[in-house]
């Protein structure tokens, strides 16, 4: 078979991008040493207790909040109903170790709810029971709030699709809505809910600043004692190929759903159908249910912060501040513009021979986002080292130089690991926006004359420049926000914003954390603004056709 | 008149599967030419193979006495200089109306470009639609944008994958006769595919019928109708029936309305009835199947044969007659000006008018 420049191209990057986890995976084959065996021994059990406690709250408490509000939003009619359908998203923009801290600042001994108990009915410190945010239950708490919109987005949308001939059929048949929920809506969702839950489970096995901030040993924390406080680069990555297991079996999971839901679809467009108009009470619970996500989720800690920011809005300007912002967007711009040629390059070469190993390269190349920034970090650092040393040896013998260290340790391997992380988010976007482009219309322009290149100039990226756009932001806000794989990969004393308000807030200095935290909730804020948008500007179209229809 | 593209023993295939066998055809300059077929026959892969798409597994594409196709190689669709339209158009979303015109227009210099473009516009009738978005225009004006964009870089052929399809009848039948006034202007070959006979019978040239894969005949319209090679062909255009007949020595046909003789290829009996045998090579003194197509009886009060007339559908100018012969059970159709309405059940006289009788084995 005569190989491409394309097909070279696209193989030679899937391989370089799945580097990283090849590497952590070659791990597992390695002999155990003694690090392990005292891994294994005391901590490993809690480590896996702790992730599935985590795991299997985070699942209940996303349900819960995920699933109620996208039906009520969907179905029924009450006040404020098209300000909670995109509202709803918000805390998306909160990344959860912002969220955490914040609960802390507010909630702990000192904080503002504490003081204003104890002064209004007179308690003393010890007198009062309180719950104690930073525990286990407050951690999970605190992903629900953040991650429950994946669930209700994915949830909503398939409420959306599902035919509405169906729910009317059940309605004629004398079944309330409660029991049309339970016994058609519900079950017809179960793919579309499985999928957004495998999406939140993935984050939260990713979570590194929450878990650590609270005190809850899990495998992230785990990697990071290994490496940096046991420093043993085996064991770590051992432990990273265990956390990896997990992760997969979420990925089968989500796969197998998707392709469920494929076939569970049912094939009608809504018409204009009756949403249950809610009176006097009902109308209240339904408020509430939608509101309290959102109070918690957004306003309360938004707020918080904003608070703590005002009294420290004269360090916005400070050039420690500036050093920091500036840091972090050169860095997520780089990232985000690599992603974007990589991704287009990638899908373009992939819509060009659609062949197995093709779709295999570029299906491994996406891999990175369901893998935690930890398990990344550790597995861009340990080839990368590698490569240094050797190269180092190697001068060092032949000319006498000492090259140090190149790549690991610099912005290469940073970059690189955002890349690998991240790179699906930008793949998924130009690849769906590449799929709306119908094959006709590049067949048309190749005859006339425009060869393979050229189409993807004059026709492909002039017609995809919103999904490119779509793209950039995307992984542009994913890299502010990452915060273990910075803290791994970064080169010494160089802080993003992530890293800086991660660190104020370790060391108890919560309101000075609120700057950066206040520029990465500015920014994350971008694209769900985007998202709300195009929600709302779906169903706008969608009304009217109902109406001129 | 020169060729244009020739199709030498032309087979195609996706993966194992062969979609398109041994296609044969050649097209002169000027001419328009319609693939024809059932879906799934191969039509379109065909098309596409001459537009460069597919590679092809066995045989040859010649394009105006250049190869452009064997198995293993072939030229880029790009550097073919064929046109193509598409089923949905495929109009440049991001591109005006002259824009996507001129598309195809870029070696020519700015003045000259835009003079063609202009040229086109005015042809296609759509002048002042020159500044507009795809998507602001009709469907049919889409259509024309379409089709002027294919023609405005001249190319060797126009090729047309059912461009009709999505229009609704009335204008598909009036911008098939503008397509093919089009082309005549510009002298462009065509190659168009469709599975609708109307529009084959109004545009082609020449037409070819596809089965599985493949090209059964091809010939030009009115042989194709009454000339039919292939029971399927005979079948799948028009209407028709057969009667049971005998094959006296090869040389002779019985029906039940009368004998007909061998059309003999140095005397062809200037205007009497005659038959052919086709390709299906029919053995000698067998009992066969004769093509009947409604035109070629005459119905009247009077008529040597007698029939009873069992269903009638009513065509607009006028009726289709399924009727059943006196003295045999065959069934036959007829058609008879609407103006003459018989009643279901009437008996009516028919006159024999075949011009040729076509005969398949049984």
């Amino acid at each position: 078979m005569r190989i491409s420049p394309w097909s070279a191209g696209v193989l030679a990057s899937a391989l370089l991008l799945s580097l990283p986890l090849l590497t952590v995976l070659g791990f597992v084959l390695q002999p155990a040493g003694e690090v392990w065996a005292h891994l294994a021994e005391n901590v490993l059990d809690e480590y896996i207790a702790n992730s599935l406690w985590l795991m299997g709250g985070v699942a209940a408490g996303t349900l819960l909040l995920g699933v109620s509000s996208a039906w009520i939003t969907t179905m029924c009619a009450f006040p404020g109903r098209r300000f909670f359908e995109w509202a709803l998203l918000l805390p998306m923009a909160l990344p959860a170790y912002i969220i955490a801290y914040t609960y802390t600042g507010l909630l702990d001994v000192a904080g503002p709810v504490q003081s204003g108990l104890r002064e209004a009915f007179d308690w003393g410190f010890g007198d009062y029971w309180f719950p104690e945010i930073r525990s286990l239950g407050g951690a999970v708490a605190m992903l629900s709030l953040v991650l429950y919109p994946y669930v209700y987005l994915l949830t909503r949308a398939t409420f959306l699709e599902q035919s509405v001939a169906v729910l009317e059929v059940s309605r004629s048949l004398g079944h309330g809505p409660w029991a049309t929920f339970l016994r058609l809506a519900l079950p017809m969702a179960r793919p579309a809910i499985v999928a957004g839950l495998s999406l939140v489970l993935m984050e939260t096995l990713a979570d590194y600043g929450t878990v650590h901030y609270f005190g809850i040993a899990t495998f992230t924390t785990g990697i990071f004692r290994t490496w940096f406080g046991l420093g043993d680069v085996a064991a770590a990555a051992q432990l990273a190929a265990l956390l990896l297991a997990f992760v997969f079996v979420l990925i089968v999971f989500e796969r197998w759903s998707r392709r469920r839901a494929r076939y569970e679809h049912t094939d009608s467009k809504q018409g204009g159908f009756a949403r249950y108009r809610l009176q006097g009470w009902q109308s209240f619970g339904a408020l509430l249910v939608c509101a309290l996500p959102l109070l918690f989720g957004f306003i309360v800690p938004v707020t918080q912060l904003g608070v703590w920011a005002w009294d420290r809005a004269d360090g916005f300007l400070d050039p420690d501040f500036i050093a920091l912002l500036t840091n972090s967007l050169t860095l997520a711009g780089i990232a985000a513009a690599l992603a974007l040629l990589l991704a287009l390059f990638l899908a373009y070469g992939r819509r060009l021979r659609p062949t197995p190993w093709m779709n295999a390269a570029v299906r491994t190349a996406g891999m990175g986002y369901a893998i935690p920034g930890t398990v990344v970090a550790v597995g861009v650092m340990i080839p990368l080292a590698a490569f240094d040393n050797a190269l180092d040896a190697w001068m060092e013998a032949r000319f006498g130089i000492s090259t140090g260290l190149l790549l690991s340790g610099t912005l290469v391997a940073l970059v690189f690991g955002y890349l690998v992380r991240f790179l699906a988010v930008a793949l998924n976007t130009v690849e769906s926006g590449l799929l709306q482009i119908r094959p006709s219309l590049e067949q048309a322009a190749r005859s006339l004359g425009s060869n393979s290149s050229q189409v993807l100039w004059r026709v492909h990226l002039p017609m995809l420049r919103g999904t490119l756009y779509t793209a950039l932001l995307l992984v542009f806000v994913d890299v502010l926000k990452e915060l273990p794989a910075t803290l791994i990969l970064r080169p010494f004393n160089y802080n993003t914003l992530a890293v800086k308000a991660y660190e104020l807030a370790s060391d108890e200095r919560l309101a000075e954390a609120a700057l950066p935290a206040v520029a990465i909730v500015l920014a994350g804020l971008i694209p769900i603004l985007i998202l709300s948008y195009s929600i709302t500007r779906g169903r706008a179209r969608h009304e009217r056709a109902i109406t001129a229809g | 008149m020169s060729e244009q593209l020739r199709l030498d023993k032309v087979s195609v295939s996706y993966g194992d599967t062969a979609v398109v066998r041994e296609a044969e055809l050649t097209l002169e300059a000027g001419e328009l030419g319609c693939l024809i077929g059932p879906s799934g026959c191969g039509k379109s892969t065909l098309l596409r193979a001459v537009a460069g798409f597919e590679p092809i597994v066995a045989g040859r594409i010649e394009l105006h006495g250049r190869e452009v196709s064997r198995p293993g190689r072939r030229v880029p669709p790009e550097k073919r200089r064929v046109g193509m339209v598409f089923q949905d158009f495929a109009l440049f979303p991001h591109l005006t109306v002259r824009d996507n015109i001129g598309y195809g227009l870029k070696r020519l210099s700015g003045r000259k470009r835009r003079q063609r473009v202009e040229e086109l516009l005015r042809l296609v009738g759509l002048a002042p639609t020159a500044k507009a978005y795809p998507h602001q225009l009709s469907g049919g004006q889409q259509q024309r944008i379409a089709l002027a964009r294919a023609v405005a870089p001249k190319p060797e052929i126009l090729l047309l994958d059912e461009p009709f399809s999505s229009l609704d009848a009335e204008l598909r039948e009036q911008l098939a006769l503008d397509v093919r006034g089009w082309l005549h202007h510009e002298g462009i070959t065509g190659l168009l595919v469709t599975h609708d006979q109307n529009e084959a019978f109004g545009m082609a040239d020449r037409l070819g019928v596809l089965h599985e894969g493949r090209l059964l005949q091809w010939d030009s319209p009115y042989r194709i109708y009454h000339a039919p090679k292939h029971r399927f062909v005979a079948e799948f255009i028009g209407q028709g029936s057969f009667v049971a007949g005998d094959l006296l020595n090869g040389q002779q046909v019985r029906t039940p309305f009368g004998c007909y003789n061998r059309k003999n290829a140095a005397d062809p009996a200037e205007g009497s009835p005659a038959f052919c045998l086709t390709e299906d090579a029919v053995k000698q003194s067998e009992p066969v199947e004769v093509l009947l197509r409604p035109d070629d009886f005459i119905p009247g009060e009077d008529g040597p044969l007698r029939g009873r007339i069992l269903e009638k559908r009513f065509r607009g100018a006028e009726y289709l007659y399924t009727v059943a012969l006196t003295d045999s059970d065959t069934r036959i159709y007829c058609l008879a000006p609407s103006h003459f309405g018989y009643a279901v059940g009437h008996e009516i006289g028919l006159t024999p008018a075949l011009q040729e009788v076509v005969v398949f084995p049984i």
